[in-house]
């Protein structure tokens, strides 16, 4: 039985990243990557304490069993998904995502939501055994950089960035990500409002985001058949 | 082959490369030797000896290496080597038949010592290579008016072509690139069958299709990839097997779905991925109920690692190509086998000589002996045309590979392609030296004459090319004659014995030539064994063993 969890997080540098997995033993990693990551960035001076988030909150959902393993990925649970995303997504900056979030087999589920958000840059990590585990062979991060928006002259480009999962993988990824945006910055490549005005709207809170994973994990259940009609109760 | 050329031929070429004369005199005892070496002689008589602390019942054997079934010195080989290679042709054209030869019966000898001696597999990748891509274009010309298992073949060979091309694509530059193309990033070939390969820029989802070149009807499998797991980016990045194997698997089991249900306006069948594990042994069965596929149909078109999209492409094609496929096998697939006059190959076999001595300790003390060796199975590669060519032409050229392969092992570096050395003859001996040359291979006659021709016409061959020394005594002959036995009889004397081959002395033994060359033997042997292995053929095992190795190492 898996549980989704959210967790919502600011950066020492104002950053806003969110984490949504259907493996709540990730959350630590993600924590250590975004530690050690920032450790030189967060203006604290002392370059051996790890960074600490500025503002941080978790909300899991009810446990659910994950969708059976088929050949694709039934469109109810993509738009749900897709639904979810967009209600969490207000105001995000990096999104830690898994790959195959509420399936058993390896089926992407955020090609969608990364289409639709492209101001947001997206970390997508596989199932831990999923991933190989021969470090001479398997890589532990593969990144793609697209143009965020058609127009404009100078354009930044969103990070779509496939890792393992872990600490360290996780760490490179928002040292990719930082710099990336740094240097977009001096180059006149901005994240543009205008066109994408959910990355200026506040940060979802906690009720809203709990509300959000509940109805997708909802979904899920419906199609699994979890949720069974109760018995009329019987008279004693 | 001709009954000296192993040993005067071996002895001229190393004097002309520049070895001295003692050095040379052993290189071509070593290479004359590997002949004697066969199955039956009296050379490979086992040898013993006992330890001083061991008991009586302890005897160490050292068996020496088999090179050959039934040799004899000459020609009376050829006829058997006609019906090695057409063995070979056998079993590699009609693969149904290969199953019923076992190791013992095969025509390679005991431990497949021919094999690994006389008829030195080419394992010729580009000629099967050409003929994977001849394959496609006549499946894909044959497409037309061809049903939905033309569109398998196709579409599965294109599967086949991601996984392939980075093993091939070394061998093969211009051909294949025209067929290739990439499965990446949402690339889709068009239903009219052209290859656009710009289509990704548009598309960033990570989505493979697989398409079928099909005016008619164009059915697109696409699968969704993960690009940390599912692409083999130290490879080129192309699709790591197990991915390729699904999206091949799923295409063939949309298509056949779809032959029952065909509708004649175009039918697109949009697969995403399916589990990752459970695919192994979705695909075994897959394969075990398909078209009959069988170990041997997967060497034909066998390049480097055994690719299951391979199988894809020879079960498919067998099936939809069927009438072409077998009247196809004989003009275009070579046997991977075959013996292969200065293929390749063997002279891999000889750079590796090079390589293994410089960088490695492997073959310290004993690299003479393996050159010897090596140079032995080289000249035997040109075994096979003389009775098709004319014999001087083919020993000649033989004797001028020999000659060049002796110089990159003094000067340490590996053999090209060319024989870079042959603008050092110089111009006014070259006539008469090739007249000399074309007076001794084209000799026929008894054996002894021709030896006094090799001994007559050495000196002065000699004296061609190192100009300015005058010609040599006629007595300095006697010690250069070929004698038989030669090395088994120092071995003997180093090792204080006689006929019984009771070593007294293992240090002396272990000292000589002969124990040298079948140390060299036996390393030939497992490279060679461990070379077929990673080629997949698993049918052939060439590896040979001396006895207890830590007895008899060197």
């Amino acid at each position: 039985m898996k549980k989704i969890l959210f967790r919502s997080c600011e950066a020492a540098d104002g950053r806003k990243f969110a984490f949504l997995t259907d493996q709540p033993e990730v959350e630590e990693c993600f924590d250590n990557g975004y530690k050690v990551a920032y450790k030189d960035r967060d203006g604290s001076n002392n370059p051996e304490l790890l960074a600490h988030w500025n503002k941080e909150f978790t909300v899991s959902s009810e446990a659910f069993t994950l969708l059976p393993d088929t050949d694709e990925i039934p469109s109810e649970v993509q738009s749900a998904f897709t639904n979810m995303v967009a209600g969490l997504i207000k105001g995000i900056d990096v999104l830690f995502c898994d790959y195959n979030l509420g399936v058993e087999g390896d089926l992407p589920m955020c090609n969608e939501v990364m289409e639709l958000h492209k101001s947001t840059d997206f970390v997508l990590f596989s199932c831990a055994d999923i991933v190989g585990d021969d470090p001479s062979v398997q890589p532990y991060m593969v990144s793609y950089a697209a143009p965020r928006y058609k127009t404009g002259a100078q354009v930044s480009m969103q990070h779509r960035i496939y890792c393992k999962t872990e600490a360290f993988a996780f760490c490179q990824s928002i040292n990719a990500i930082v710099v990336q945006r740094k240097k977009d910055n001096l180059i006149g490549g901005h994240i543009r409002t205008d066109l994408d005005p959910y990355v200026a709207e506040s940060v979802v809170d906690e009720g809203a985001a709990k509300q959000a994973i509940d109805r997708f994990v909802e979904m899920v259940k419906r199609l699994n058949g979890d949720i069974k009609t109760l018995a009329a109760p019987q008279a004693s | 082959m001709d009954r000296y050329f192993h040993y005067y031929a071996t002895y001229l070429a190393a004097r002309w490369a520049g070895m001295e004369s003692d050095k040379a005199q052993q290189l071509a005892y070593c290479c004359q030797t590997m002949d004697e070496l066969g199955a039956g002689l009296s050379m490979v008589l086992p040898w013993h000896y006992q330890g001083e602390s061991q008991g009586e019942n302890q005897r160490e054997k050292f068996s020496p290496c088999i090179t050959g079934v039934n040799a004899k010195a000459g020609d009376g080989v050829e006829d058997e080597l006609s019906t090695v290679n057409s063995y070979l042709d056998n079993i590699w054209l009609y693969p149904q038949d290969e199953q019923k030869i076992h190791q013992e019966e095969s025509g390679f000898g005991t431990l497949n010592a021919e094999l690994a001696f006389r008829c030195f597999p080419a394992l010729s990748i580009q000629t099967v290579a050409v003929n994977h891509a001849g394959e496609v274009n006549s499946v894909v010309s044959s497409v037309g008016s061809s049903s939905v298992s033309g569109a398998v073949a196709n579409a599965v060979a294109n599967a086949a072509d991601n996984t392939t091309d980075s093993a091939v694509t070394d061998e093969i530059k211009p051909k294949f690139e025209a067929q290739h193309y990439r499965h990446k990033k949402g690339f889709t070939t068009n239903a009219s069958g052209s290859r656009i390969n710009d289509n990704w820029r548009q598309q960033q989802n990570p989505l493979a299709k697989l398409a079928a070149s099909q005016p008619l009807d164009s059915c697109i499998t696409s699968q969704h990839y993960n690009p940390l797991t599912d692409i083999d980016w130290q490879r080129g990045g192309n699709f790591k097997q197990s991915f390729s194997q699904k999206l091949a698997g799923k295409h063939q089991a949309s298509l056949r779905g779809e032959q029952t249900r065909y509708q004649a306006s175009d039918y697109i069948a949009e697969h995403s991925a399916c589990g990752g594990k459970t695919i192994q042994s979705k695909k075994s069965s897959q394969l075990a109920g398909h078209e009959g596929i069988d170990e041997a149909g997967i060497e034909e078109t066998d390049v480097d690692v055994i690719d299951i999209d391979k199988v894809f492409f020879n079960g498919s094609s067998q099936q939809a190509v069927h009438s072409n496929s077998n009247s196809n096998c004989n003009s275009n697939y070579e046997p991977l086998l075959a013996c292969v006059a200065n293929s390749d190959f063997s002279r891999e076999m000889l750079n590796d000589i090079i390589y293994k001595s410089r960088y490695r300790s492997e073959v310290k003390d004993m690299e003479l002996q393996l050159l010897g060796c090596r140079l032995f199975v080289y000249q035997q590669t040109w075994r096979h045309n003389l009775k098709n060519g004319d014999k001087a032409k083919q020993l000649k050229d033989a004797f001028y590979w020999t000659l060049y392969a002796i110089e990159c092992f003094l000067r340490a570096t590996p053999l090209k392609n060319k024989r870079h050395w042959f603008a050092k003859l110089s111009s006014e001996h070259t006539a008469s030296i090739d007249e000399h040359l074309s007076q001794l291979f084209d000799f026929t006659g008894e054996p002894f004459e021709q030896e006094i021709h090799w001994l007559t016409h050495l000196p002065r061959l000699l004296a061609c090319q190192q100009q300015g020394l005058p010609l040599v005594a006629d007595n300095w002959q006697q010690g250069l004659r070929y004698r038989k036995n030669h090395l088994l009889e120092q071995a003997m004397l180093a090792a204080k014995t006689a006929q019984s081959r009771q070593i007294k002395s293992l240090t002396g033994f272990k000292q000589s030539d002969f124990f040298k060359l079948n140390k060299a033997a036996e390393y030939h042997a497992n490279w060679l064994a461990c070379q077929l292995k990673h080629q997949q053929v698993f049918d052939f095992d060439t590896s040979q063993s001396l006895g207890d190795a830590a007895i008899w190492r060197l």
